[in-house]
């Protein structure tokens, strides 16, 4: 008898254990970016979002019935760091993973998931290394190039036709990239370019004399490319000799929070092109923007927005076909997502085009030059 | 589940040792939770408190500090050393600058060794920072939560306004992590900062706050952000924590003192542990105990078992007592033996009667076989009985075909006998009529008399062969019974013997009559014949007066035809409805006495009845039913 009381006790555990395992398992979805240090704003707003988008669909249910887990991993900028979180992100193992944010980040942990065959799908990264390939790397926002065009057009509608550029040597796969193509861009068009001068923001330089270098006095305008913080110490350095001079700056360099905040007046008069409409007034978006104000107390910025529809791409893949396995095929198929501004279109490589936004800095506030 | 005896003991230690161990376990497990919980709350709530007053205190130090500096400032010391010496002497600060009217620095102290130099800090212009916009309004102090631009990690900062200038410091929230380590109670409690927002600003891993991570969902964070103290269980980092959440008045922010839940729980948790062990030792307790008394048990059962085989056996000698520890067993062998005993008396007295009762079966078959032989007897003779009154039943049967052969024949015959008669009648009254007609002169009066009369009883012999015709032609006509409707029927006859009415005075008196079930011509035929005599006998009364009506009598519904005619004597009624009867001579009313013959013969076929009530002189009336 107790023999046979001790087997109905272990199979009776053995069946809710096993019961238990497979209905109640959730989906596992990975989130890399960089969180703390000097790029960390991307990467928190980043990761808040895609916390409220898998908050909002799990409250909805899930998908088929199965809440989805998210494993946040901070790379802090690192491609090191960032290559061993990914590699933490897949032993896990995790269906997907939205990130990373920095483009050299990226492409550090990019082989680990073609190794792994797990998909990232990227906010933010948008080296033109990835674009138009056949692999596991998608994402949401357009390549470099776009951007660096977009750049070139908007200095010579300014009438800015001599450029003074200066550029980080850290995360190069970005700032590099993005100056490459607006070089040939805007010199083609008849520009010309007065200075080039580069920085490696972790050796510490004097920002002043960097802004000094420039020789604003022969320039029409200057490009800077930068992450958050050194982009605005740089502008308060060129603010200093040069208060109208028209300051074009890479996206991620000042589509920040607290740092316009701090960067006060001297942020006047910098242009830069975003990939999303802060003042849209898409109804997913508006609604998203008073979620994400009423729960993080500020407003959703370009990551945020960048990272949602990031994560709403790899639900859509999932709620197409819930096989993890299949998701690369099942992305690449998809043709179209739902994303916060409007239906994003995706080509046969899952790159996407977006509409572009031209922004001016006036008063602590972005304008739109249409 | 049948029980046996090693269930029953398992289930009788199992209950008597687990329901009170459960209960008290229980009971004690619930005090104790609420007890540590209770304990747990005050302890955290008087943490949190403590903790903010130290905050409040520490955020108090930079400002007077900065206050201090002012005055130096205002005393005319350099200003960039006074700076320098205040980010010297107090570690906590990263920055501070000295904004001139315009909001752009002018002087500063900085850790330069962060990233940033002196030259590029001089001359920023941070006159759109929010807090320094207030501070250059209000010459308060304004704090602000934020991100360094030298390290991009959370820091506070503060501005405040004299009339010597703005100064706008950066703080680490390094200390103030410090603080809350301090503060800790031995490792008991953990605590976190989050800013307005419900970011955590302030933890003892620094990781945390550089993860920036929200803490505004926590319903008792969100609750102490709206202004009140909280205590609830939350989710952190993984872990299952219970927390206390107190706002800090100055900063708006909310101070969370937490405890790991497991942590808490743990004097719960081992006091379950131990309750569980005791579960399970009371139940493999219970199962020894049941297996120990059970095979001390056994073995007297075993005995008694084989006792009671024995008795089966009828083997009562070799039945011994069985003596054991359990006094039970002793007193069970003990009744098993008295059982022996009675049974054997039983047993004694039991063939004593089988042998009566064999006896008395032996007589009752006797007295069986005695009265089956009577009843076989009885039964030949009802037998035989039987076959002759069978026989008797046959022959009558049989008479009564003859008899209804006879009936038959004797109608036919009497039906061509007076189909054969009057040929030769015809033809006698032929020729009596040719004789008179051709040679009546030629005769006397006498003769011509006589002729007279051959011609007359010729005529009077036609009618009476018409009427034995007539007769005979309605007892062999076959009968269909359908509804009629006997007013109608009546009021047709009545239309036909229209011209017997002719000169005469009548009062007709026809009641409604009801529906009858009958053959329509033969009860046409009643109806015409009984009115037709009606008529014909009240022939010689002044005014005549006939009825036609019905009534029910004994549940049968009887119909009438009444005259105030010659009538006749009642106690002749009956021959009136036999064939050629009548009571008046033919000089007095003409008439066959067939009739009243057919009109009976008609209603006796159909089931009912027919009578007639008279007095000579006085009329008559007629009688009869129809089944309905």
């Amino acid at each position: 008898m107790l023999r046979s009381f001790v087997v109905f006790i272990l199979s009776a555990s053995a069946v809710c254990g096993f019961v238990g395992c497979t209905k109640n398992e959730p989906i596992r979805l990975g989130f890399l970016g960089t969180i703390t240090g000097k790029s960390g704003d991307l990467g928190v707003a980043g990761r808040d979002a895609v916390t409220l988008a898998v908050d909002e669909l799990n409250r909805q249910g899930g998908i088929n019935g199965r809440t989805i887990e998210l494993i946040v991993k901070d790379d802090t900028g690192s491609p090191e760091i960032g290559a061993q979180a990914m590699t933490e992100l897949v032993a896990v193992p995790v269906v997907a993973v939205v990130g990373s944010i920095a483009s050299t980040v990226a492409k550090a942990a990019i082989p680990i998931a073609e190794k792994a065959r797990v998909v990232m799908v990227s906010p933010t990264a948008s080296s033109n290394e990835f674009s138009n390939r056949d692999d596991y790397f998608f994402r949401v926002m357009e390549p470099n190039f776009l951007f660096a065009r977009h750049h070139a057009e908007t200095a010579l509608k300014l009438g800015a036709r001599r450029i003074a550029a200066l550029y980080d040597l850290q995360n190069r796969a970005y700032t590099a990239d993005i100056f490459a193509a607006f070089k040939e861009e805007f010199t083609r068009s008849g520009g010309v370019l007065t200075k080039e001068i580069t920085f490696d923001s972790a050796l510490k330089p004097s920002f002043l004399h960097l802004a000094e270098s420039l020789e604003l006095s022969k320039a029409d305008a200057v490009m800077v490319l930068a992450n958050s913080a050194d982009a605005i110490t740089i502008i308060q350095q060129i603010r200093k000799l040069n208060n109208t001079i028209p300051i074009i700056s890479g996206a991620c360099g000042i589509a920040q929070r607290d740092l316009v905040q701090q960067a006060g007046k001297s942020l006047d008069n910098i242009i830069f092109t975003m990939p999303v409409d802060l003042q849209s007034s898409a109804e997913k978006y508006v609604r998203f923007k008073e979620t994400f104000q009423k729960r993080f107390g500020y407003p959703p910025t370009m990551a945020a927005v960048l990272a949602a529809d990031a994560a709403e791409m790899v639900f859509s893949g999932l709620r197409k076909n819930p096989d993890a396995g299949k998701l690369k095929e099942t992305l690449s198929g998809l043709g179209t997502i739902q994303g916060l501004q409007g239906d994003l279109t995706l080509n046969k490589y899952g790159d996407p085009s977006r509409t572009l936004y031209i922004y001016r800095m006036k008063s602590g506030k972005e304008e739109v030059l249409r | 589940m049948k029980l046996n005896l090693k269930r029953l003991f398992f289930f009788n230690n199992l209950l008597t040792s687990l329901v009170p161990l459960l209960f008290v376990g229980i009971v004690s497990l619930v005090i104790l939770k609420t007890y540590l919980q209770r304990e747990m709350d005050q302890d955290l709530l008087l943490f949190a408190r403590g903790t903010v007053s130290q905050i409040t205190r520490f955020i108090k130090e930079p400002v007077d500090a900065v206050g201090f500096a002012f005055r130096e400032m205002e005393s005319g010391g350099d200003r960039d050393a006074i700076l320098d010496r205040l980010i010297a002497a107090y570690p906590y600060f990263n920055s501070v600058f000295l904004l001139d009217v315009e909001g752009k620095v002018r002087h500063e102290g900085f850790k330069h060794d962060e990233g940033l130099s002196r030259e590029d800090l001089l001359g920023m212009d941070l006159s759109d920072v929010a807090i320094c916009k207030a501070a250059l309004a209000d010459n308060l102090v304004h704090w602000r939560e934020s991100v360094s631009l030298a390290t991009g990690e959370p820091v506070m900062t503060f501005c405040t306004s004299r009339g010597s200038g703005t100064i706008l410091a950066e703080m680490h929230m390094h200390d103030l992590g410090q603080i809350i380590n301090d503060a800790n109670r031995g490792g008991i409690f953990r605590a976190l900062v989050v800013d307005q927002a419900g970011r955590v600003i302030v933890h003892s891993d620094e990781a945390v706050v550089k993860r920036q991570e929200n803490l505004s969902t926590l319903p008792i964070v969100r609750k102490a952000l709206d202004g009140g103290e909280a205590l609830g269980e939350f989710n952190f980092n993984g872990v299952g924590n219970r927390g206390a959440t107190v706002k800090v008045p100055e900063l708006g922010w909310v101070l969370v003192t937490y405890q790991d839940l497991d942590k808490m729980l743990a004097p719960y948790h081992a006091i379950r542990q131990i309750m569980l062990g005791g579960f399970v030792t009371a139940m493999l307790l219970a199962l020894s105990l049941g297996r120990l008394a059970t095979r001390s048990l056994r073995k007297p059962f075993d005995l008694l078992a084989e006792d009671a085989r024995r008795v089966i056996r009828e083997e009562y000698d070799t039945i011994t007592p069985i003596s054991s520890r359990i006094e039970e067993v002793e007193l069970l062998s003990k009744t098993l033996r008295m059982m022996v005993e009675t049974v054997r008396t039983r047993e004694t007295q039991l063939n004593r009667t089988n042998d009566e009762l064999l006896r008395a079966e032996r007589e009752l078959r006797e007295l069986n076989l005695h009265l089956e032989k009577k009843v076989k007897e009885r039964t030949e003779q009802l037998a035989q009985a039987n076959h002759e009154l069978v026989a008797v039943n046959d022959d009558l049967v049989e008479r009564e075909r003859s008899l209804e052969n006879a009936n038959h024949q004797l109608e036919a015959f009497a039906y061509s006998v007076s189909h054969d008669l009057r040929a030769p009648l015809r033809h006698a009254s032929s020729f009596a009529s040719i004789l008179l007609e051709d040679h009546g002169s030629e005769m006397g009066d006498d003769a011509r008399a006589l002729m007279e009369r051959i011609l007359n009883g010729c005529r009077r012999m036609d009618e009476l062969i018409a009427g034995i015709l007539e007769f005979s032609r309605v007892t062999r006509q076959s009968l269909s019974r359908i509804p009629l409707d006997t007013t109608s029927l009546v009021k047709e006859c009545l239309e036909e013997l229209k011209d017997d009415l002719t000169g005469r005075q009548v009062e007709l008196a026809i009641s409604d009559l009801p529906e009858s079930m009958a053959d329509p011509l033969l009860l046409r035929q009643v109806w015409s014949n009984l009115l037709g005599n009606a008529l014909k006998y009240t022939r010689k009364k002044e005014t005549a007066r006939i009825e036609a009506g019905s009534f029910e009598e004994s549940g049968e519904r009887v119909f009438y035809v009444k005259d105030n005619g010659a009538g006749f004597d009642s106690s002749h009624a009956e021959k009136l409805f036999g064939v050629f009867q009548r009571l008046h001579t033919q000089s007095e009313f003409e008439g066959t006495g067939v009739g009243l013959a057919i009109v009976a013969n008609i209603i006796q076929r159909h089931g009912g009845r027919i009578w007639a009530k008279a007095r000579p002189d006085e009329g008559a009336t007629f009688f009869f039913t129809l089944p309905g």
